[in-house]
């Protein structure tokens, strides 16, 4: 049953990601700048374990960027880190409640913008210190609200039956 | 010490799996073959499902653009009626002087002007960031296309193809940070290049501050172009500022394609 559920989060992911770059991505036009594979990998991690987060993390990022050009390797290396990071949180003695994972998604958006503009400072491009604060602010807030779509999703706030006013089966 | 144990294996993984995104990242920066196959293959692998979930969601994107289009409606159509009226005028003009050109040419030996050869094109991903703006279109090595080759739409010009995979392509905007191409002043005939940046603001560089620009100038692209056809719309100047850092106007430009509404697209096979 693991195994088939760990296949169907995999799928789960691939979705996502087409969903990414054919759809989202149109969003950044109206300034709804939503990363979905940030939210689902936390999700997956959350629930599968840190191994698989790692693992699914890397092989995501690793499609993204080789479907969208750039430099291959950042977003796999980003999204791994996401994977190891989220579940570290709920191990490290966090609960799995809603506060949590509102917590995570902020740190994890916050965390990923300064990296990815630091990898890429590095590599020469230029830097909008005043774009890059406003990325700050909105990004956390669309990536909660779509947090609260994706985790129930996967059944990551599965064993929290009441929170918040939502109200979740214990199975997926 | 299981515990230890089981942490310490997860941080060997992730040690593992770092320093393999950073042999990706230099095998990439280094523009390897191997990389580029694989990008193909993706491309390739992915395309058709893309392209039916571009499909699917087609219609809220242009919910999305309608919402958009609604507040501005009466001022597009105010604008695009005097367009019309100004086009209306200057069409026999054109017409005429195409003839008259057509036959001077023919007189003294010159080639006739020659239409492009085009693929047409569906756009089915998309993506964007502050380091890139790339679209992936359903056409690929497979109908002829080549990297390098200009991709436009009815506006005028959107990208360049960067990676041509048997049935997709990957097209890099011209708002892309990356991208620079040659272009012409169309009035004035100056030379410079236009380039993205992270903002998504589209310049047009190196054009020396003595060198007189109006707003409203329209821009062509240069005939040094090795796959990019000579003449095709660009956009025209928005905004020129000059800057006592730099010996170059700051020239900013207003694409004439709109990047939000890219659903069909050419690319130029000449």
């Amino acid at each position: 049953m693991k195994i088939f559920l760990r296949i169907i989060h995999f799928l789960f992911l691939i979705i996502c990601l087409i969903i990414q770059t054919s759809f989202i991505e149109h969003l950044k036009h109206y300034n709804i700048s939503l990363d979905l594979l940030m939210i689902a990998v936390a999700a997956v991690s959350i629930f599968n374990g840190q191994i698989f987060g790692l693992i699914y993390g890397f092989i995501i990022g690793l499609l993204l960027d080789l479907m969208v050009g750039g430099i291959a390797g950042v977003n796999a290396a980003i999204y791994a880190l996401n994977g190891f990071f989220a579940c570290k949180i709920i191990e490290i003695g966090f609960r799995k409640k809603w506060a949590v994972y509102v917590f995570l998604i902020f740190i994890l958006t916050e965390v990923n913008l300064l990296l990815t503009s630091g990898i890429y400072y590095l590599f020469n491009f230029s830097l909008n210190p005043g774009q890059l604060g406003i990325e700050m602010l909105v990004s956390p807030i669309i990536n909660i609200l779509f947090m609260f779509i994706i985790f129930p999703l996967l059944g990551a706030g599965r064993g929290r039956r009441e929170e918040f006013g939502f109200i979740y089966k214990d199975e997926i | 010490m299981a515990t230890a144990r089981k942490n310490l294996r997860y941080i060997i993984v992730l040690i593992v799996i770092i320093v393999l995104c950073i042999v990706i990242v230099t095998v990439s920066y280094r523009n390897s073959e191997i990389l580029k196959k694989a990008r193909s293959a993706v491309l390739d692998t992915f395309g058709p499902v893309q392209e039916k979930t571009y499909q699917f969601f087609q219609p809220v994107i242009r919910f999305f653009n309608g919402i958009q289009d609604y507040f501005v409606l009466s001022e597009k159509i105010k604008n695009l009626e005097q367009q019309n009226r100004k086009l209306t005028r200057d069409y026999s003009e054109i017409v005429n002087l195409k003839i008259e050109n057509d036959a001077l040419r023919k007189l003294i030996g010159i080639n006739l002007r020659q239409d492009y050869k085009t693929e047409p094109a569906k756009v089915i991903g998309f993506y964007e960031s502050k380091w890139q703006s790339h679209i992936i279109i359903d056409a690929g090595r497979s109908s002829g296309i080549l990297e390098g080759m200009a991709v436009v739409n009815e506006d005028g010009l959107i990208g360049v193809v960067t990676l041509a995979s048997n049935d997709t392509s990957e097209v890099r905007l011209i708002n892309d940070p990356h991208s620079s191409i040659g272009a012409r002043i169309l009035s004035s005939r100056k030379l410079g290049m236009v380039e993205g940046s992270s903002d998504k603001t589209i310049y047009l560089n190196y054009i020396v501050s003595k060198d007189i620009v109006f707003k409203g100038d329209i821009l062509i692209t240069s005939e040094f172009g090795e796959l990019i056809p000579s003449e095709i719309l660009i956009g025209r100047v928005k905004r020129i500022k000059e800057s006592e850092k730099t010996p170059y106007l700051q020239i900013e430009v207003e694409p004439f394609a709109d990047f939000k509404r890219l659903e069909y697209v050419l690319v130029i096979k000449n």
